[in-house]
């Protein structure tokens, strides 16, 4: 970590809060830089082509993965949501971060991070990011992993504090937008994580120290979905508050309803939690009737997004319009195309729906049977995660990383063919893996080692597959040029010339009396934690009572 | 922003929310409306108690194709560490099969290419569902659950054939690995059951899966005789070291295969890679030594408690 408090010792003057942001996007984007470079050879992999056999310092396929979804979809998005869910709300309610908590918060994580991360470097805990038992990683992969949990939680503690120090200033006003978004953001990731904590602290971390012998792989699972699930919303909504707090502005519009977008987050902390059955269609141990108002709830959770498809793209057509642009969709042609944050940031709209329409069919109890665990999956997710929140992260940091750090984006032009490399990359990487899937391809399997021409008949889609790979790799080469050349090679620029937050102005269709009702976020943390309850309790209390130890299992 | 637009805006905001609301809402009704009336392939549970107990059972002991009835046939297959067993199995076209799975190590899963059947196996449950295949031909199974280091090895097949070839061959006797002298060829189960882990050339994996070339002669002259057949029937737990190196994996148990195909096999590694190291006077393995070996109270640890390093 030398290289970030070299930089960041030149930094900052006036916000002190940006030196440790800083530390956690640099942190976190450099857990993606090493994810990402293993994604192309996943990608072979799916193309037929087993690159693994070639880097002597991994020893398997399997491994690589593991080291690929830990680091992409669980540590650089808590990281960059640390960064988010901190630094934004400070600003918008200029209440000072507690400082030296922060700094320990960050050093809890990345001591998590360390910790687990030698433990799947020393092939200790191939289990991938799922890590289900039987199979059994080291303990240290499980402890480092519940330290990163709990530097998160201890974010999200920090949130809520910067809220209760600015009500009290500001006594009987409603939350600022952002801050409201990032509020629920937390509400909601506090009532989600709840699931994992006990499945890793009441029984992995026992089990993988051998101090239980067994622990029962259904109920282990159902406790990694009641997070794993709305996991993916607490990766999902730091996105959403740029789309919806940043990008009118960008647009050169506004934002046409702050009380619809406070509605949108407060459906996400009720119905984010109890869907997590839908990951478990395929499991024996569920009954059908409960895994069917798990599939009912999870289409509610897409009323939210359909909310933010129309809200946001309102916004920008705002912008559009006041640029000149003319009917239907004429306004599309005047946004700042040209500006790579805005533009890395529309692709990512883009691809969530495509991204969104996959997981209707995901969420689809009956249709799940087509597709589950082949590689429908990480086709959905790629378009998700892996493109909707990486690649609005990424378009932030175009405007975010020379704010924080004082100095000018490194060529403008690199960071436009980035995301559009990354996007298009994306894309056809999403038509490769879902395709296959369809073909009843598993996903995370060295399928380029399977008996010759056992998936013979997807040879079309796995092409897609294996170019997408090289389109990526040209994406991550152009976006991290930029990243680090701004960091270390920018030109230097003064306070004034610093870009701004681009904070923006919302438009109320709403009364006061609507916000006030929304803004009672203990009362609707309160219902959402019963809706849970009662969607998971049912089943969770009889698979508690009747549990079946398996002991652990290395299969690698 | 002027009010008109205002106005505007908003009408259409609540058009959209009712169509979102509207969307939802149809999509659940055709998802339960389509499972009640088809939806005998979503797996249920019969049954929840470890293992041991659940492959003891009747239905798992000899795991594989039945008919109960004219037109009704059981099916059952346990997936393991990196196979199915049976991997392959042929069934009549318009029969109605009942499905009994489960899982002996660790979660495996099971699905039917071109069909809805898609399961998770969950050692210590099983798993049963109905379905009826119309259509005649060969159906790739693929465990599509991450289950280690051999996982895209694990590759079974349905053979669908007409109702009449299936009762014909019924009649006949089971088909199972002959070589041309009507003995079990060893090398063919190793090739199905061993080869995932310990490799073609029997060499094993770095750290988790130790060579059987080299070492199997050494383990019958320091373990005893008795010590493979222990090791092939009920598995073996825990870190051990050869040749210097350590390997941690885990060996299961494979009490599922036939008496004279764990014996093929043995003779299988002795002969193919340890000709050499074994004494003169060596008699191979017979299928009665396994036989004989069953029903002791063993488990995967006591073989390794057994094991003298």
């Amino acid at each position: 970590m030398t290289t970030v408090s070299a930089t960041s010792a030149r930094v900052v003057t006036a916000h002190p809060e940006r030196r440790v942001t800083f530390a956690f996007l640099i942190t976190g984007f450099a857990a993606l830089l090493v994810g990402a470079l293993l994604g192309p050879l996943q990608a072979a992999n799916y193309g037929g082509v087993d690159l693994y056999q070639y880097l002597p310092w991994l020893r398997s396929y399997y491994q690589g993965l593991t080291l690929h979804g830990v680091l992409n979809a669980l540590v650089f998005t808590t990281y960059l949501n640390a960064a988010i869910l901190l630094y934004f709300p400070a600003r918008e309610m200029k209440v000072p971060l507690n400082l030296p908590f922060v700094w320990a918060t960050y050093a809890v994580m990345t001591g998590g991070l360390v910790m687990a991360g030698i433990a799947i470097l020393a092939n200790t805990s191939n289990v991938l990011y799922t890590f289900y038992p039987p199979l059994s990683g080291h303990w240290g992969f499980y402890l480092g992993l519940a330290l990163v949990v709990v530097a998160s939680l201890m974010v999200a503690f920090e949130t809520f504090r910067l809220r209760v120090v600015w009500r009290r200033e500001n006594p009987g006003k409603v939350t600022p937008i952002i801050t409201y978004m990032a509020i629920m953001t937390q509400a909601m990731w506090v009532l989600a994580s709840i699931g994992i904590v006990v499945e890793v602290v009441v029984f992995l971390l026992p089990w993988s120290l051998g101090w239980i012998p067994g622990v029962d792989p259904t109920l282990a699972r159902t406790l990694f979905w009641w997070t794993g699930h709305p996991i993916v919303y607490y990766w999902l909504l730091p996105a959403y508050i740029s789309w919806y707090g940043f990008m009118p502005k960008q647009a050169g519009g506004e934002l046409v309803s702050d009380s619809l977008t406070r509605l949108a987050f407060l459906m996400f902390l009720m119905f984010s939690t109890p869907v997590g059955f839908h990951h478990q269609f395929s499991d024996p141990g569920i009954s059908a009737g409960w895994k069917m108002v798990h599939s009912l709830l999870t289409m509610f959770v897409g009323i939210p997004s359909l909310i933010t498809a129309f809200t946001v793209a309102a916004s920008l057509e705002v912008g559009g319009k006041r640029a000149g642009g003319k009917g239907v969709f004429g306004w599309i042609a005047k946004l700042p195309w040209r500006d790579a944050s805005f533009a890395a940031q529309v692709l990512a709209m883009i691809a969530f729906i495509f991204g969104g329409a996959g997981g209707i069919v995901n969420a689809s109890f009956n249709l799940d049977a087509l597709i589950h665990n082949t590689t429908w999956i990480p086709g959905h997710f790629h378009l998700t995660v892996g493109t909707a929140v990486t690649l609005t992260f990424m378009g932030m940091s175009f405007w975010w990383v020379p704010h924080l750090v004082g100095r000018r984006l490194f060529s403008p032009g690199m960071a436009l063919a980035s995301a559009w490399t990354w996007f298009v990359g994306m894309m056809v990487f999403g038509i490769g893996m879902h395709w296959q899937g369809l073909y009843a391809v598993p996903r995370r399997a060295l399928i380029s080692a399977a008996p010759a021409g056992t998936y013979a008949d997807a040879w079309l889609p796995q092409a897609f597959t294996i170019v997408s790979g090289v389109i990526l790799l040209v994406a991550i080469i152009l976006y991290f040029t930029v990243l680090f050349g701004t960091v270390f090679a920018g030109t230097r620029l003064s306070d004034a010339e610093r870009p701004e937050i681009p904070f923006g102005k919302a438009i109320e269709l709403r009364s006061e009396g609507v916000l006030k009702v929304l803004d009672n976020v203990w009362g609707w943390f309160t219902l959402a934690a019963l809706l849970v309850a009662v969607a998971y309790l049912p089943t969770l209390i009889d698979m508690f009572l009747n549990q079946v130890g398996i002991p652990p299992y290395r299969l690698w | 922003m002027e009010h008109r637009q205002h106005e505007q805006i908003a009408k259409w905001e609540r058009r959209w929310l009712a169509l979102s609301g509207l969307m939802s809402l149809t999509f659940v009704m055709l998802i339960a409306y389509n499972l009640a009336t088809e939806g005998t392939h979503i797996a249920q549970r019969t049954a929840k108690a470890t293992p041991e107990q659940i492959l003891a059972q009747d239905v798992f002991l000899e795991p594989g194709v039945r008919q109960l009835a004219p037109g009704k046939i059981q099916l059952t297959s346990v997936g393991q560490a990196f196979v199915f067993q049976p991997a392959n199995v042929r069934v009549p076209a318009g029969a109605e099969i009942e499905f009994f799975l489960t899982a002996r190590d660790v979660i495996h899963g099971y699905q039917i290419e071109k069909t809805n059947i898609n399961v998770e196996l969950i050692p210590g449950e099983i798993s049963r569902l109905l379905y009826t295949f119309d259509e005649p031909g060969v159906y790739r199974i693929t465990c599509n659950q991450y289950c280690g280091i051999g996982h895209h090895n694990m590759i079974g097949s349905i053979t669908v054939v007409p109702a009449s070839q299936w009762n014909a061959e019924q009649a006949g006797e089971p088909v199972v690995a002959m070589a041309d002298d009507g003995t079990v060829d060893g090398a063919a189960v190793y090739a199905a059951n061993c080869q995932s882990c310990h490799q073609a050339n029997g060499m094993g994996l770095t750290g988790a899966f130790p060579p059987v070339a080299g070492h199997s002669a050494e383990l019958v002259a320091s373990q005893g005789r008795d010590y493979l057949v222990n090791l092939l029937l009920y598995g073996l737990q825990g870190q051990i070291e050869v040749n210097g190196q350590s390997y941690n994996g885990v060996m299961p148990a494979w009490n599922a295969l036939s008496d004279e195909d764990l014996a093929a096999v043995t003779n299988y590694l002795l002969t193919e890679w340890d000709a050499s190291a074994l004494p003169s006077d060596f008699m191979p393995y017979e299928a009665a030594e396994f036989t004989a070996a069953r029903g002791q109270d063993l488990t995967a640890a006591d073989v390794y408690e057994a094991r003298t390093p």
